[in-house]
C-alpha cells in the first residue's frame, strides 16, 4: 500500500493506526447489523448486498495495481 | 422441489470451467517464482501485502462451512445465530488480527516458517515435534470439505460424485505443487472475489424474490416469528459451543502461516481488521439465504435440496454457476492451503528435523512437492472411500487440538515467564487429560473436554512455568 500522494510506502506506524480504525468499524458494525433486522432491513439488505458485490472487486484490482507497481517483482531480483 | 439440472445450462457450465481455468493458471504463472526455495514455496518469501492477504485471510477464516453450514444453522436457528456466533466470531478473531497476526510476523525469528517451528522457538525440540500433530490432523477435515463439494456438484449438475473429487483433487494438487504459497495467494483472492460476488448474487436475488426486505421479513414471521428474534432457538449450551469453536482459529496453522507470509506487521493488521467487516458482511448473507431457503421450501427433504432449490430459484442462469463455482471455491482454497502445510510440516519439521538434518533447502522443497500429491490422493481416495470414518476421526482429532494446544500457543506470545518444561508439560499433560476426559470419563458434568483441557492445561502449565522460571532464560517477544 503506498500513499496516493507522494507514491511513497506507507509507514508501518500509519498502518497500524488505519488497523486500529478499522477494528472500531468492526466492533460497531459487530452491534449494528444484529440490530439492523429490527429496525431498517431494507437498508441492511442493501448494505450487505452492496457491500458483497463491491469488496471481492475491490481487492482483486488492488491487486492488479500492486503487481502493476512491481511490488512482488523485487522477490525474483532479491532471489 | 425444482429439477436442478434442467436449470443448469451452458451459461453456468462456462462460469465453472472459467474458474477452474483460472485456478490452474495461476500454477502455472506463478511456479517460477514458488521454485526458487523452501521460504519462497511456504511463505512467498515473506512478500504478501494488504489485497492479498484479505482474499487469504477471507480463505482462511471463511471456508465452504460459511456458506452451507452457516446458511443450515440460518435456516433452524434464525437470525440469532448471528448474535451468538458471528459476532462472538468477530470479536474473537480480533486478537489475532490486531496483536498476534503482527506479532508473528514482526517479532519472531526469520527461520520460524511452520507452526510446529514457532512452538519449539517459544519452547523446545519436543513441543514442537508434538504440535506437528496439529496440522496434520486438517486433512481429515479437507476429506469432509472435497465430499461436500462433490455431493453440491452431484446434486445441481449430475455429474458422477467421483469424477467431481477427482476433479477438484486434481486440479488442488496441479497448483499447490507448482506455486505453493504464491499461487494460493492469488487462488484464494480469485477465490474470495468468487464468494463475495456470489454471497452479494444471492441476497439481491432474496431481496428481488420477495419484493423488499418488508416482504422478507413478513414470509419468515408467517413461517416461524422466533426466527426472527436476537435470542431464538438458542438454549446456553449450544451458544457456549458456538463462542468455544472460533477459538480454532488460535491453534490454526493456516492462520500463522499466513502472518508468516505477510511483507510487515501493518499489512496483517489491516488486511485482517478489513476482513474481520467483509467476513461480517459475507456470514450475516449466508445466514439470511439459509433462512430464505427455510421460507422458501419449507417442506424440502433436506436442509441441502433446499438450500440450493432457492439458490437456483433467485439466481439467474450464469449466476448459478458462480455461486456453485463459490463453494467448490472455498472447499479448495482450504484443501490447497492444509495441503500445503501438511507437506512442509511432513518433510521439514518430521523428516529433515528428526532424521536427516543435513537435508537440503532444495531438498526439502521437492520432498514436499512430492508429499503434496501423496497428500491429494489421500485426499481424494479417504473422501470417496472412507468418508464415514473419516468425519468420526475428525470430529475427535479437531476437538483434541484446539483443546491441547490453546493455552501454549498463548502463552508463548504473552506470557514473560514461560519456560521449556511449561509447555511441554502442559503439551503432554493436555493430550492425557484430553483422552482420559473425552474418552474414559465420556465427558463428565456436561462440561465440553476442550474447556476441561484448557483449565487443566492452563494450572499445569502455569504452574511448571512458575516452578521452572530462571531470569537468565526469560525470552520476550520485544
Amino acid at each position: 500500500m503506498t500513499d496516493k500522494k507522494t507514491n511513497v510506502p506507507m509507514s508501518q506506524e500509519k498502518k497500524h493506526k488505519i488497523g486500529n480504525i478499522l477494528a472500531v468499524i468492526t466492533v460497531l458494525l459487530s452491534i449494528l447489523v444484529p440490530l439492523g433486522f429490527y429496525g431498517g432491513t431494507s437498508a441492511l439488505f442493501w448494505f450487505l448486498i452492496i457491500v458483497n458485490f463491491l469488496f471481492g472487486p475491490c481487492c482483486f484490482i488492488a491487486y492488479l495495481l500492486e503487481v502493476k507497481r512491481g511490488v512482488f517483482a523485487y522477490n525474483e531480483d532479491e532471489e | 422441489m425444482i429439477d436442478f439440472k434442467e436449470l443448469w445450462g451452458a451459461a453456468d457450465w462456462i462460469v465453472l470451467i472459467a474458474y477452474f481455468v483460472g485456478v490452474m493458471s495461476v500454477g502455472f504463472v506463478m511456479h517460477r517464482k514458488a521454485s526458487k526455495n523452501f521460504k519462497s514455496f511456504f511463505v512467498a518469501s515473506r512478500r504478501l501485502t494488504i489485497p492479498v492477504l484479505i482474499g487469504v485471510a477471507g480463505a482462511a477464516w471463511y471456508d465452504s462451512w460459511t456458506i452451507v453450514g452457516l446458511g443450515e444453522l440460518g435456516a433452524t436457528l434464525g437470525i440469532s445465530i448471528v448474535l451468538f456466533y458471528v459476532v462472538p466470531g468477530c470479536f474473537l478473531r480480533l486478537p489475532l488480527a490486531l496483536w498476534i497476526g503482527p506479532m508473528t510476523r514482526d517479532k519472531l525469528p526469520d527461520w520460524i516458517i511452520t507452526l510446529p517451528d514457532m512452538i519449539r522457538y517459544f519452547y523446545n525440540k519436543p513441543a514442537g515435534v508434538l504440535a506437528s500433530i496439529v496440522p496434520m490432523a486438517s486433512i481429515l477435515y479437507c476429506c469432509a470439505l472435497l465430499f461436500a463439494a462433490g455431493d453440491v456438484l452431484h446434486l445441481v449438475a449430475g455429474v458422477p460424485l467421483w469424477a467431481t473429487m477427482v476433479v477438484a483433487g486434481v486440479a488442488i494438487i496441479i497448483y499447490t505443487t507448482m506455486a505453493g504459497m504464491w499461487g494460493l495467494a492469488v487462488t484464494d483472492l480469485i477465490q474470495f472475489m468468487v464468494m463475495t460476488v456470489s454471497a452479494g448474487a444471492v441476497l439481491l436475488g432474496v431481496y428481488l424474490h420477495f419484493n423488499g426486505a418488508g416482504g422478507f421479513l413478513d414470509a419468515v414471521t408467517a413461517s416461524d416469528p422466533e426466527k426472527l428474534s436476537l435470542t431464538g432457538h438458542q438454549t446456553f449450551a449450544t451458544a457456549f459451543g458456538y463462542v468455544i469453536s472460533a477459538a480454532a482459529l488460535y491453534v490454526n496453522a493456516q492462520s500463522y502461516q499466513r502472518f508468516g507470509a505477510a511483507k510487515e506487521g501493518g499489512d496483517i493488521k489491516v488486511a485482517y481488521s478489513l476482513m474481520l467487516v467483509i467476513g461480517l458482511v459475507f456470514s450475516t448473507a449466508m445466514v439470511v439465504a439459509g433462512l430464505a431457503s427455510s421460507v422458501i421450501h419449507p417442506d424440502a427433504s433436506t436442509f441441502s435440496e433446499g438450500y440450493w432449490a432457492t439458490i437456483f430459484e433467485v439466481l439467474p442462469a450464469g449466476a448459478r454457476g458462480l455461486f456453485v463455482a463459490a463453494l467448490i471455491a472455498a472447499v479448495m482454497s482450504t484443501v490447497s492451503a492444509d495441503m500445503l502445510i501438511t507437506g512442509g510440516i511432513l518433510v521439514k519439521d518430521i523428516y529433515k528435523d528428526m532424521f536427516k538434518p543435513d537435508l537440503s533447502d532444495q531438498s526439502v522443497l521437492k520432498g514436499t512437492k512430492v508429499v503434496i500429491v501423496l497428500i491429494g490422493l489421500f485426499i481424494i481416495c479417504g473422501t470417496y472411500l472412507w468418508r464415514n470414518g473419516i468425519g468420526n476421526a475428525w470430529a475427535v482429532i479437531g476437538g483434541f487440538q484446539v483443546a491441547v494446544f490453546l493455552i501454549p500457543i498463548l502463552g508463548g506470545f504473552f506470557f514473560k515467564r514461560k519456560t521449556a518444561a511449561g509447555g511441554l508439560t502442559a503439551i503432554v499433560a493436555g493430550i492425557l487429560f484430553y483422552i482420559a476426559w473425552q474418552f474414559m470419563l465420556q465427558a463428565p458434568f456436561g462440561i465440553p473436554s476442550s474447556v476441561a483441557t484448557w483449565i487443566f492445561g492452563g494450572i499445569v502449565y502455569f504452574i511448571a512455568c512458575f516452578a521452572t522460571y530462571k531470569p537468565e532464560n526469560r525470552q520476550v517477544l520485544e
